[in-house]
């Protein structure tokens, strides 16, 4: 079956946006695509470990249902991602069959066996979450997560604590809370202030950039990790950016796409630790993962980059 | 605005377009040959108005309770559940909507149950174009011949043609058209969300299909 998925649209748009704006020359910008070992990693606050500012989401992308080939074209996804330095997988049970995909390509062997399992629990049932928990156990295949986070903070009252007593018991590694689309800030303002929290999950981009004003300064106060999701804001950033060419100072940093300009944006912010773009496409996966390399905007180039973008929308 | 507000929707789908063919297209393979059995079933209700017998009727009635009894194991529980855990609870009302075609059908057969007249109503020309329009549109639109929706094998095109049956039948204001006329809104919110058009349509075409068709009650002098 030919591969025209929800970001059908958005894959299109990206597609000629390469050949629009760079004439297709991702390939003699980045030879062989197959990347230097020598990315700047991000620190999480918490313990000091090293990680690649782009890791994977699974949002839509790895929820595939059952058919094998598509399946299989997944792991290949997840394969190259590891093969070009990620590190970090995120998914949560409400990304329907993505954790049960993800633990078929881990069956397939594919990727190291220490890389960083992100997931979430999400359910208002105390008793639901912990079963949930230990079926994201089993769906992974998996012995311990890394990241296992309250997702869009339901229920946060009764697992914060239970992700303690895991993260205690050595079974997790790190806690945390997400939200997403610009919700319950004010909330997770709260938890951030109050709970002994690793990482927060939230949404940032060039569009939205809500956070900058109170959560990001705040994540890098407390010491939280923050894990962006959404730096496309779904694609859309992609359908507004369409037919722009790639501004001038794109070469400064080492952009020949908009979604570098675009992970490059979010990932050197300050306090953010990585982003997590979701693609089932091998081309865009190499162009995500480009971003990690070559210059990051510094503050001043980083206000152009939000001018630029507020001039275009 | 129109976009923005597709792109909000599109937030509540968490699968793709080509996952939503892809699930019609394991459904259709999976079931073919058996499928063929719905070809002297879609006969019936076709040509049932013509007959207009009250065992037709009652036959017709249990014929499309047990679509819906068999879309909502197949594909509810059986494919969509593991996509997108909505599917779980939408499960009981197909199975509610299944028990009431069932009663209806019951009560078809009882004597002293009057057929509804059938003068005026659109009949078996209705269920043909119905049973057609939506394979059609999804061809136009883009799926392949094995990504079409048919009776039984995918809700949306279940739920649109117990509408036209129950628009031929003059049963259009009973209870039977609640939950089609909702499974509707959804596929066509679905629809909308993944950027399919030919299930967009499902729901106004739903409406304007009863609109031409309603009939109101006539007045009988005491």
């Amino acid at each position: 079956m030919s591969e025209h998925f929800h970001r059908t649209d958005i894959d299109m748009n990206r597609r000629d946006l390469i050949r629009y704006s760079t004439g297709g020359v991702l390939s003699a910008a980045l030879p062989g695509l197959g990347f230097a070992a020598d990315a700047p990693l991000a620190t999480i606050p918490s313990t000091g470990e090293k990680i690649p500012t782009i890791g994977l989401g699974t949002w839509i992308t790895f929820n595939v249902g059952n058919k094998e080939s598509i399946r299989v074209q997944r792991c290949e996804v997840l394969n190259r991602f590891f093969e070009l330095g990620g590190r970090m997988v995120d998914s949560s049970p409400m990304y329907g069959a993505a954790e049960d995909v993800l633990g078929f390509c881990e069956e397939r062997a594919a990727g190291p066996k220490d890389y960083l399992r992100t997931t979430k629990v999400w359910t208002s049932s105390n008793s639901e979450g912990r079963q949930q928990i230990e079926q994201s156990f089993d769906l992974w295949s998996a012995n311990q997560f890394a990241i296992y986070q309250v997702h869009n903070l339901v229920n946060w009252e009764h697992h914060l604590p239970y992700l303690h007593e895991l993260k205690a018991e050595g079974r997790i590694r790190y806690v945390g809370i997400t939200t997403s689309h610009g919700r319950r800030h004010r909330e997770m303002e709260e938890l951030m202030r109050s709970q002994d929290l690793d990482f927060v999950q939230l949404t940032y981009n060039l569009e939205d950039r809500e956070v900058e004003d109170r959560l990001l300064p705040l994540a890098a106060d407390r010491g939280i990790g923050v894990i962006v999701n959404r730096p496309f804001q779904r694609g859309a950033l992609f359908r507004k950016l369409n037919r722009q060419p790639l501004p001038d100072w794109a070469a400064d940093i080492d952009c020949t796409n908009m979604a570098q300009i675009m992970l490059k944006f979010v990932i050197s912010h300050p306090a953010v630790t990585c982003a997590i773009p979701a693609t089932s496409q091998l081309a865009h996966l190499e162009e995500d993962m480009a971003a990690r390399y070559g210059p990051m905007p510094d503050a001043a180039l980083r206000t152009e980059m939000t001018k630029w973008f507020d001039r275009i929308y | 605005m129109f976009s923005d507000l597709l792109y909000q929707l599109a937030d509540y789908v968490p699968y793709s377009a080509d996952i939503w063919r892809s699930l019609i297209e394991t459904i259709n393979l999976d079931h073919w040959p058996e499928s063929l059995v719905l070809l002297p079933i879609l006969a019936l209700l076709i040509t049932a108005d013509r007959m207009s017998s009250r065992f037709v009727d009652a036959f017709s009635f249990i014929l499309l309770a047990l679509c819906w009894a068999f879309s909502a194991w197949v594909f509810l529980a059986q494919h969509y559940a593991p996509l997108y855990w909505v599917a779980e609870k939408i499960i009981p009302f197909f199975l509610i909507q299944a028990f009431l075609l069932l009663s209806f059908g019951a009560r078809c057969l009882k004597p002293d149950t009057e057929l509804v007249e059938r003068d005026g109503h659109p009949g078996g020309i209705l269920l043909l174009v119905v049973l057609l329009a939506l394979p059609a549109l999804q061809f136009v639109f883009g799926n392949s011949s094995a990504q079409l929706s048919w009776l039984a094998l995918s809700p949306d095109a279940t739920a649109i043609i117990t509408l036209a049956w129950l628009i031929t039948t003059g049963q259009i204001r009973s209870m039977l058209i609640l939950i089609p006329l909702a499974w509707l809104g959804l596929a066509s919110l679905n629809g909308l969300a993944l950027g399919l058009w030919a299930e967009a349509l499902l729901l106004p075409a739903a409406l304007v299909m009863i609109n031409l068709y309603w009939r109101p009650k006539p007045v009988t002098n005491p």
